[in-house]
């Protein structure tokens, strides 16, 4: 009788832990992995397709929001498309251009 | 049959009481008045205060709903010359600007609201691209409102654009307020009129764009769309759809 309940002591605490353990979890960004296999039998042909994933039209949105005299506020938003760019360039090109409408 | 002396005492009476109404209203209505409001502008929240004696009336922003907000703005309505006065902060450029007072063009309504236990009545208008409903008090005897607007037969205690783009409402009416008026410093600077003022945040925008294109800020290959949501729509190809696309 000592031993089932010990059983059902050690299965609760495990089973609540395991519980808090997926909670915290949760909480966390999913995270998507974006890299790509390049294996041993990989053609140009792939490796042309992985750079591709990389530097393919990527688009960066920046926003900026200032209050106004009325008590409203004004809300500019910039969005920068490139080709044959990186996520940090096209980011680049969106924060060159926000940076001169934001008032001085 | 009243006594023809009774009669010219009762008409001295009514004369009397008229002017005693007319004078008190008139007295009642120079007083300063001082009006706070809340300013609900999408999620964003921020605090104004109107203060309004005879001659002017101003605007001012207490509680900004950004951090950043820098309280170097002005508005002023003067009555006397019908105008109002301020400035508008965009790029590195300070604009100062006058606008006629109270230039809306306003449909009375048959909504009512009380609003810090004054009953209101209703109006609508149209005001630079988007649609108002305006509740007011013709109890105060003034004709002003929150911002630019005003021109109804009573203080606007509460008006909201009917897309929810921006509501104003009050939330405090002090009467005979001793509120700080500003100087006429503000007259010392150069106005641009509205219309001159639009015309040339068309122009700077438009420079803007062709000098991102041919400066290289926007790269060959690259799109870059541009878009600004402000109260006022003053440059559509700006301010709607998708904004200003520049390739």
């Amino acid at each position: 009788m000592k031993k089932i309940s010990l059983l059902i002591a050690f299965v609760a605490f495990f089973g609540a832990a395991s519980f808090a353990s997926t909670s915290e979890l949760n909480t966390e960004p999913a995270k998507v992995d974006n890299s790509v296999v390049i294996t041993s039998n990989a053609t140009t042909n792939d490796i042309d397709d992985a750079l591709e994933a990389y530097f393919n039209n990527m688009t960066c949105t920046v926003n900026v929001t200032w209050s106004n005299g009325n008590g409203g506020t004004v809300n500019l938003t910039v969005t920068n498309s490139c080709d044959n760019c990186t996520q940090q360039q096209a980011c680049d090109g969106a924060y060159a251009l926000i940076s001169i409408l934001i008032p001085g | 049959m009243l006594h023809p002396n009774f009669k010219n005492k009762l008409t001295k009476m009514k004369y009397l009481i008229l002017f005693a109404t007319t004078f008190f209203t008139n007295f009642a209505s120079s007083q300063n008045l001082l009006v706070e409001y809340n300013v609900l502008n999408l999620s964003n929240e921020s605090k104004c205060e109107l203060f309004i004696t005879d001659t002017v009336t101003v605007f001012r922003v207490t509680s900004a709903a950004t951090a950043t907000y820098k309280d170097e703005n002005f508005f002023i309505k003067n009555h006397n010359d019908n105008l109002t006065y301020f400035n508008e902060r965009f790029l590195n450029i300070n604009f100062y600007v006058k606008d006629t007072l109270h230039s809306m063009k306003w449909q009375l309504a048959k909504d009512t609201m009380t609003i810090l236990g004054n009953k209101c009545l209703s109006a609508i208008t149209n005001f630079r691209g988007r649609d108002y409903i305006a509740y007011y008090s013709p109890f105060f005897a003034v004709s002003d409102g929150p911002w630019k607007f005003g021109g109804l037969p009573g203080l606007i205690l509460s008006i909201k654009s009917v897309d929810n783009f921006i509501e104003w409402k009050a939330t405090k009416i002090v009467q005979n307020s001793s509120a700080i008026l500003p100087g006429n410093n503000y007259k010392q600077h150069q106005y641009l009129a509205w219309d001159e003022y639009v015309k040339k945040y068309v122009l700077t925008i438009d420079k803007y764009v062709k000098l991102a294109k041919s400066n290289g800020t926007v790269e060959n290959g690259n799109t870059a769309k541009i878009k600004i949501d402000a109260v006022e729509i003053i440059y559509p190809k700006l301010q709607t759809g998708e904004g200003i696309i520049i390739e």
